[in-house]
């Protein structure tokens, strides 16, 4: 037993599908991530230069627990409410206003409310160098931006 | 034009769809959870997208993530069953979408899942066919087949075959043809690589030959509607393979895709495997 599909029916459905290819196509040739769900599909799709460097982001924090030392802090979703790649997005408006890191630690105490809060936060990208597509085993940091609480 | 409305049996379309929702709770419960974070974001981070721009859509709060979260999951668990397909589908399509679009609203837009909008849209336009018989069988036992169901799963096929073509073209928009000989891979081993994988580090050719191959492969992944059922049903097991071995190497799956690429297979017959059945194959 067939169950068919009218003209009609056919003829919306494949406008809905004309429709769907020409956004799908125009996020690719002409769009950017901001045409989601239509944004090229860009996964891997920069050209890394062989002889170039990866960067790598992370942040470092000053505790109410011990004031005076910087140690790592996970960036990730249920510590921050942001994941790495999100503060690399961002980076160069943290750069001109480090302040919107303070909201880091405010998500952090309303996250782990049993965790000591931060006092001071500071975002360093770090640099593995490669040559001839593979690492030479250096680094280098960039500090980017370091709010602390007055 | 009748290659877009084959008729397949609906059972067929039932067990796709089962699977499509089913995997939403998955999804939205543990796999891609940032946007439930976001609701603890402060809102200076919220970056609007032009969905985001046309439609209004307010920054996250906990209330909002919580009530797309939840219904999501609670509409999609009705959807699976076959139930209320038109309207539970479409809660599902609005909560799954607006979810992942706060997910996506600050400052990182995931690249792998646009596609499976399509299947959240078009699965509620199968409803009405389920009229007669809600798992896809007349009374007597026979297979109904559907050209609405058909409609359905060969668009998904499209739209998930045109994610690979695409971003081959999106490496060509922003990496340069020379993507191929780029470290790319070099970088994502690096940065995320699983340990028995490290050791490529050594061998960058054999990476930057992988990327030759992997752009090859997408640009000519269309082409697997030109070939026979058989065929492609084995070039869909070989990005099946494909996907598999990325996990393993750098932890990156493309769940929906995955899901979505299950539209090739005939998951009747597989249902059928181990029973007596006179049902006859039907090749999409």
């Amino acid at each position: 037993m067939i169950v068919p599909l009218t003209l009609p029916q056919k003829a919306w459905r494949v406008a809905v599908v004309l429709l769907a290819a020409v956004l799908f196509l125009g996020g690719t040739f002409v769009g950017d991530d901001d045409w989601w769900p239509f944004s090229p599909w860009r996964m891997f799709s920069t050209s890394t230069d062989p002889n170039g460097a990866v960067r790598s982001t992370f942040i470092e924090v000053r505790t109410a627990a011990a004031p005076a030392t910087w140690v790592e802090a996970p960036i990730s979703p249920d510590s921050v409410g942001l994941n790495r790649a999100e503060i690399e997005g961002n980076i160069d408006r943290i750069a001109k206003d480090p302040a919107m890191l303070k909201t880091l630690a405010d998500s952090h105490t309303a996250l782990r409310p049993d965790d000591p809060s931060w006092v001071g936060i500071r975002v360093v990208v770090r640099n593995y160098l490669l040559r001839d597509g593979g690492p030479t085993g250096q680094h280098r940091d960039d500090l980017v931006a370091e709010w602390r609480a007055s | 034009m009748n290659w877009l409305f084959p008729a397949v049996p609906l059972r067929r379309l039932a067990l796709f769809r089962t699977m499509v929702y089913l995997y939403v709770v998955i999804d939205v419960l543990w796999l891609q959870t940032s946007g439930w974070y976001h609701g603890y974001a402060d809102p200076v981070w919220y970056e609007p997208l032009r969905m985001g721009q046309l439609l209004h859509l307010p920054a996250a709060t906990v209330p909002l993530v919580n009530t797309l979260k939840w219904g999501s999951v609670a509409a999609a668990l009705v959807a699976a069953t076959g139930r209320l397909p038109r309207l539970a589908g479409s809660v599902v399509a609005i909560c799954w979408i607006w979810y992942m679009y706060i997910a996506y609203a600050y400052g990182k837009v995931d690249h792998d899942r646009g596609d499976f909008v399509i299947a959240l849209l078009l699965l509620p336009t199968v409803g009405s066919a389920f009229a007669q018989a809600r798992w896809g069988r007349t009374a007597d036992g026979r297979d109904i087949l559907s050209q609405a169901g058909g409609f359905v799963l060969r668009a998904v096929q499209i739209f998930a075959i045109a994610t690979y073509f695409l971003s081959a073209w999106a490496k060509v928009r922003f990496g340069g043809w020379d993507w191929v000989n780029s470290a790319t891979m070099a970088r994502a081993v690096v940065r995320r690589g699983t340990p028995w994988v490290k050791w490529l580090l050594d061998a960058p050719w054999l990476l930057q030959a992988t990327q030759w191959a992997l752009f090859a492969a997408e640009m000519a992944s269309p082409l697997i509607f030109l070939a026979s059922e058989r065929w492609r049903r084995r070039i869909v097991y070989a990005w099946f393979a494909f996907h598999a071995v990325t996990y393993a190497s750098i932890t990156i799956a493309f769940w929906p895709h995955l899901v979505m690429l299950l539209a090739f297979l005939p998951l009747e017959q597989y249902a059928d495997r181990g029973k007596p059945s006179s049902a006859a194959s039907v090749v999409l």
